[in-house]
């Protein structure tokens, strides 16, 4: 079974999309601040991360995937935010392979670019 | 010494006297004569070199404009080496013909600065101090002429030189109005800038979670899933146009009408709604004054005003906060106290709060259009606001706003 970290400050979506995946076959773990994403990734390592940008502390999402990435040696991260791409600046070039999901973005989008990754 | 060119102007007006009696001696009288002569000539030779030597230029002229006398200074300043050189303009500004009204008068003094213009061109200024004087029946004018060219000619270059100034003051002011037009006008982008983003990030974030809800509901189809979905669906519903909201209230910031309400109905007004809008669970302490405290207001405004406020400790305290809500009058002015427990503002930060955007939360969804907007409102309500607050110790809200006349009539 492909494990799937979900990291969203916003509880209800990540809750709601954690539902989602699990419908689809996938297990799933949550986490709302970036601290506690880097800390649950160090049990459960994740295949695929799926995380918000803008989290509640000062470890953001791509501050994330850059740890898990160091940590696994690589990581298929989906990124999504309410900001555009290209706010991010430079420094989403040092995370692994990664997709950008504009918010809003429905279950399909997010399941479509999870499917991509575990196709690869 | 004379420069070069000088003119004695005038001849002798004493002649050589020495004249013999009929018997070749001289006689007493004749000495006494003679010696009071000498003593004329020497006086008078003293008198003409002091003329000669003189800076300052002196003629005599008749009423019709003949200068009869002139020392060698009055020469040199027009530029003549002879009184019969003396330009017919020179001589009406001299002797200020066409206009001599009182030829009769024996003293009519005067003083003023005159513009000539010399046989070559060359400007020249003096001053004329001339009057009129009675001399054995005959009218005579009498002038002093002083250069003041060069006076004239540093004071016209002062003047010269005060217009470049004020010239380049007011190009340099120019320029600096127009730096900060731009100035102003970038600030406005960058504001406008990261007021989008704060709205992108605050209104995307709960219709990302709807979308998420709805997909979700549609592919559990359950019916309790579904109920539970609706009503988070509807929360975050009405937080998008809370978000709205309040930036549209930030965006208007135009006088909106304004009717005479009790400050204390309105506060307690807000304070039932902070239930609606709060939820950190507060402790709130209410003393309002049992005395009306009419003011020209919009209630909502003012309501908003304290919601904002108290939600603002509130968000620094998500464990519970501690606010104590006052009213009380001073002179003709109503005073809100808004006092909370929570975690203080640093002073470093303390003048930047009511900043629109300005937020110490913006990574937890802060806009930091809360306290803008209570500026604002208090401002077109003619009221001030002060923020006082210590790390570790709280902070005070102090709102003063005006009474309105109706109050005042009352209470004279």
């Amino acid at each position: 079974m492909k494990k799937v970290l979900v990291v969203d400050d916003e509880h209800i979506s990540a809750t709601a999309l954690s539902l989602c995946l699990e419908d689809e076959g996938f297990e799933v773990r949550t986490a709302s601040s970036g601290r506690e994403a880097i800390e649950r990734a160090k049990e459960f390592i994740p295949d695929i991360l799926i995380t918000d940008w803008k989290l509640r502390d000062e470890i953001d999402g791509i501050d994330v995937a850059i740890e898990l990435k160091r940590m696994r040696g690589s990581m298929h991260t989906i990124l999504f935010s309410g900001l555009s791409v290209d706010d991010m600046g430079s420094r989403v070039k040092e995370i692994g392979p990664f997709k950008f999901l504009e918010k809003p973005c429905d279950v399909e989008e997010i399941l479509n670019a999870v499917r991509e990754f575990l196709a690869l | 010494m004379q420069p070069p060119g000088e003119l004695e102007s005038q001849p002798k007006t004493v002649p050589q006297i020495d004249l013999p009696g009929d018997d070749g001696s001289i006689s007493k009288e004749t000495l006494i004569e003679r010696e009071a002569l000498r003593r004329a000539e020497v006086l008078e030779s003293r008198l003409r070199n002091l003329l000669n030597n003189l800076n300052v230029g002196v003629f005599r002229a008749t009423l019709s404009g003949r200068i009869i006398e002139a020392n060698p200074a009055l020469l040199r300043i027009l530029s003549v080496h002879k009184i019969e050189e003396i330009a017919t303009e020179q001589i009406g500004a001299l002797c200020n013909l066409g206009s001599i009204d009182r030829p009769n008068s024996t003293i009519e003094s005067a003083q003023s600065d005159i513009r000539l213009v010399d046989t070559s061109g060359k400007e020249v200024w003096i001053s004329l101090t001339r009057m009129t004087v009675q001399y054995y029946g005959e009218t005579f004018i009498k002038g002093l002429v002083e250069d003041i060219t060069l006076r004239k000619q540093n004071e016209k270059a002062l003047r010269e030189l005060n217009e470049t100034l004020e010239n380049r003051v007011k190009e340099r002011t120019e320029a600096l109005h127009i730096s900060q037009q731009h100035l102003l006008r970038a600030e406005r982008l960058a504001s406008l800038g990261t007021l989008a983003a704060g709205i992108a990030h605050e209104i995307n974030n709960p219709l990302n979670s709807i979308l998420v809800l709805c997909d979700c509901a549609l592919r559990k189809n359950n019916l309790e899933f579904s109920q539970k979905t609706f009503t988070t669906i509807g929360q975050e519903t009405r937080r998008c146009s809370k978000i709205i909201r309040g930036v549209l209230q930030f965006a208007k910031n135009e006088q909106t009408t304004k009717t005479p309400h009790d400050l204390n109905d309105v506060i307690a007004h807000a304070i039932d709604l902070t239930n609606t809008y709060i939820v950190t669970p507060l402790n709130l302490k209410v003393d309002l004054l049992s005395e009306k405290l009419m003011v020209e207001m919009n209630p909502t405004e003012i309501e908003q005003v304290v919601v904002n406020i108290i939600k603002n400790a509130a968000e620094a305290c998500p464990n519970g906060v501690e606010v104590e809500i006052r009213t009380e009058r001073f002179e003709e002015r109503a005073i809100i106290l808004i006092r909370d427990s929570g975690p203080g503002i640093r002073q470093e930060i303390i003048g930047k709060v009511c900043d629109p955007f300005f937020s110490t939360r913006s990574e937890q969804g802060g806009t930091g259009l809360g306290l803008s907007v209570v500026h604002g409102i208090v401002s077109t309500h003619q009221g001030k606001l002060e923020v006082k607050s210590e790390t570790g110790n709280g902070s005070l809200f102090r709102i003063d706003l005006p009474l309105c006349k109706l109050t005042n009539d009352k209470s004279t």
